[in-house]
């Protein structure tokens, strides 16, 4: 019986923090669950990411572990950007028993991603668990990473060239390391990648308890935009700038000349030579690494497609930048239709400019990797490569003006289904020289269905809020 | 006053103005109709609807019922040479964080025929904007600053600030008073500004713009403001009934014989009618605008 007058067991009974008792730590975690559930990007990529790892055909595994991985790794990023803003908040120093139900379902939704998913895939095709798990494996250290630094984010852009340096011959060859991996057949490898993307899964869950609030933005979208104020100090990219000073000044310059009512619009993104430079060079770069690290001529111009398709995107990466300004910008003495009218051709004039820098980089790599006799063809096959150009600058063109108003992953998520993806099949059809004569019907409906969006998109913004 | 003066005498007209978000009426047949050469400070809760209506005033939210005409042209359609009239600063500005603040300066000035360089130069001096680097790298009170000055260079017609000094430090806000009252002067510039800063308001505004769900409760001169809501100490002889209350009553305070009510419709005459009816002492307090806010806001 116990003796409620005794102060110190009154105390004692007391004594036991409302957080440690499990009922309410359950209760907490699904909360916590609820933060991740109530958040549909998580809904729309999870169920995309079921549905491409499920369908496993016989066969070649390794062309769909590079898309579920591919999409398991966006999947990541958002994971840890729903991390880092749970923790980066002064809720997460002064509550009591924070860290706890926060850590225990973000480790349950990594583990999801890139343990158990792979993992039902292996048992589902008889497969060592090993073998998909530790393919995955990089998908946890990528969210590990981009807990602890969100620009690692980009490795996202890493991950189909570096896929793609090997050849398509070897992700299609049953007996190649890579699909010999995949199935299990290095277990000590496999454990290694597996262990490895633990322990970085432990070190950013200690890192996250200790991030401090003014190491992320208010923004959790894929846009790696400067942070707030104070943090652009010492940027790394300072000389970079300064060459956009260059030519920021450059167009001033031009003020009042020429076709000047849109030109001005173009003046905040303007870019330098060097960037251009810097683009094809690292491009050219790439392609030779490729060429000789994987000793195929397929790999480098795989490669080099894709980084045509990415030069491309530039703009739109340019343009989301600074969509902050819209109000301010439609405030300038312009009229709506004019606005709207002169930023969507401004923009389509960026556009152009990288197009065109893109399909001579095309061109011109696609010439090198496969240099031999100009006949019908190696003509019919350049034509592809610079129509999938063309194309995904329609398509990015087109999603960028439907997107601008939305968050920035947005349109690289919509870019990426696009566009991407069909100039990823396209040149892998050329590279393989499989059957790809179909894909010219959807070449020519895009300039199609982009004119008609594009329209779309005017005449709605036109008609709807600004800002 | 002849019917072409009366068409122009307004430099903004809001008549009946609706506005929706999911189905929630944010501005309510909205009425406002601002003077030329005024200087309106528009007040209101968080959430009232005052960057809405701002929005709504410039065109740059479409309303859903109602018209809105601005410098005698409908916002909605604004010409270029409106627009060459007007400045507007936005509650939280963005900019162009990679570019420097001289060229986001010589950039927005691309756009107008008429910029007065010198006046963005003493600006700039007088504020401390660092000219020479990038905005990304401004703190927030300094880009509301770069804002202003931006607003400011082309000398509209008609400024409308939307929590314009917000962020300002108190001599920043000082020096930005100063100016706004400069460009008040002479009575040919209208400014709008909505604040939360009730001595700022009273500082530089002459009239007072008050909205309350979603429409205007009360737009006039301050003083007018000032004269019609009063406190009213009530000191009477015998207990007041619970039903005690006045003319225009916002809110009451009742303890036995002693009362402590405020009203909008104050007249000079009702001290007297209270004291005969009550038998009552009556003291008449003023109040400062944030206390006929307060008063307002938390009838």
């Amino acid at each position: 019986m116990h003796d409620y007058a005794t102060p110190d067991h009154a105390l004692r009974e007391n004594a036991l923090p409302e957080v440690s008792r499990p009922g309410h730590w359950l209760k907490s975690c699904r909360y916590v669950g609820l933060t991740y559930l109530m958040r549909w990007r998580f809904w729309f990529f999870g169920i995309w990411y079921l549905l491409v790892a499920w369908p496993w055909r016989e066969g070649s595994v390794t062309p769909f572990v590079l898309v579920t991985s591919m999409l398991g790794g966006i999947l990541a990023c958002f994971v840890a950007l729903h991390l880092r803003r749970q923790f980066a908040t002064p809720a997460a120093k002064i509550v009591p028993g924070f860290a706890g139900p926060h850590l225990a379902v973000g480790a349950l939704v990594s583990g999801a991603i890139w343990i158990a998913v792979p993992g039902i895939g292996a048992w589902v095709r008889a497969l060592p668990a090993w073998g998909p798990i530790g393919a995955h494996a990089p998908v946890g250290l990528l969210l590990a990473l981009v807990v602890c630094w969100r620009p690692a984010m980009l490795l996202l852009a890493v991950a189909p060239i570096s896929l793609l340096a090997t050849a398509t011959p070897v992700w299609f060859d049953q007996k190649s390391l890579p699909n010999q991996f995949i199935r299990g057949d290095f277990p000590e490898w496999s454990w290694a990648a597996i262990a490895l993307a633990v322990t970085a899964n432990v070190l950013a869950a200690r890192r996250l308890v200790r991030l401090p609030e003014a190491d992320t933005s208010a923004s959790d979208d894929f846009s790696v935009e400067p942070a707030e104020e104070g943090r652009i100090t010492g940027r790394w990219d300072e000389w970079l700038l300064r060459a956009r000073d260059a030519a920021i000044r450059r167009r001033l310059a031009d003020a009042g000349f020429g076709w000047w009512s849109v030109q001005r619009w173009r003046v905040p993104g303007a870019i330098s030579w060097l960037h251009f430079a810097l683009a094809t060079s690292g491009g050219a770069l790439l392609v030779a690494f490729v060429a000789w690290a994987a000793d195929s001529r397929q790999a480098a111009t795989a490669v080099a497609g894709l980084v045509s398709v990415a030069m491309v995107f530039a703009p739109v990466h340019c343009w989301h930048q600074r969509r902050g300004a819209t109000q301010l910008e439609f405030m300038r003495p312009v009229t709506r239709g004019q606005y709207f009218g002169q930023a969507a051709l401004a923009f389509g004039l960026d556009m152009l400019v990288w197009t065109v820098l893109a399909m001579l980089f095309a061109a011109a790599s696609f010439s090198i990797t496969h240099w031999g006799p100009f006949d019908l063809r190696f003509a019919v096959q350049l034509l592809v490569m610079l129509l999938v150009v063309v194309h995904c600058s329609l398509a990015f063109y087109s999603v960028g003006l439907a997107t601008y108003r939305q968050r920035y992953w947005l349109s690289l998520m919509a870019g990426l289904c696009f566009g991407w993806l069909f100039a990823m099949l396209t040149i892998f059809g050329v590279v393989a020289e499989t059957e790809y004569r179909g894909r010219f019907l959807l070449l020519a409906v895009t300039p199609l269905a982009a004119l008609a969006l594009t329209l779309a998109m005017v005449r709605r913004w036109r008609t709807g809020d600004v800002g | 006053m002849s019917d072409e003066t009366l068409l122009t005498h307004h430099v903004l007209e809001m008549r009946g103005v609706s506005k929706l978000y999911s189905g929630r009426a944010v501005l309510d047949r909205l009425t406002l109709c601002v003077p030329r050469g005024t200087v309106v400070g528009l007040l209101g809760k968080n959430g009232a609807g005052k960057t809405t209506l701002l929005r709504a005033a410039l065109g740059i939210a479409r309303i859903d019922h109602g018209t809105v005409t601005i410098l005698d042209e409908p916002a909605w359609t604004l010409s270029a040479s409106a627009k060459q009239q007007i400045g507007y600063v936005p509650q939280s500005p963005q900019l162009y964080p990679w570019m420097r603040v001289d060229q986001i300066i010589a950039y927005t000035a691309s756009f107008y025929l008429h910029w007065n360089r010198a006046l963005v130069e003493r600006l700039v001096t007088q504020w401390e904007v660092p000219l020479r680097r990038r905005a990304g790298t401004l703190s927030v009170g300094e880009l509301q600053k770069l804002a202003l000055v931006l607003a400011l260079g082309h000398e509209p017609a008609l400024l409308v600030l939307d929590e314009p000094v917000a962020a300002l430090d108190p001599s920043a806000r000082r020096e930005f008073l100063k100016v706004v009252l400069e460009i008040a002067a002479g009575g040919e510039r209208t400014e709008i500004f909505s604040t939360h800063i009730t001595s700022d308001l009273e500082r530089v505004a002459d009239r007072v713009a008050i909205l309350q769900r979603g429409a205007i409760s009360f737009f006039g001169e301050l003083g007018e403001l000032k004269d019609q809501v009063k406190r009213l100490a009530i000191t009477s002889t015998n207990s007041l009934p619970e039903q005690f209350s006045l003319p225009g009553q916002i809110s009451q305070r009742i303890e036995g014989k002693q009362a402590l009510v405020t009203t909008r419709a104050w007249s000079p005459g009702m001290a007297g009618e209270i004291e005969s009816q009550w038998h009552a002492e009556v003291e008449v307090q003023d109040l400062n605008l944030e206390e006929i806010f307060l008063e307002l806001h938390d009838a």
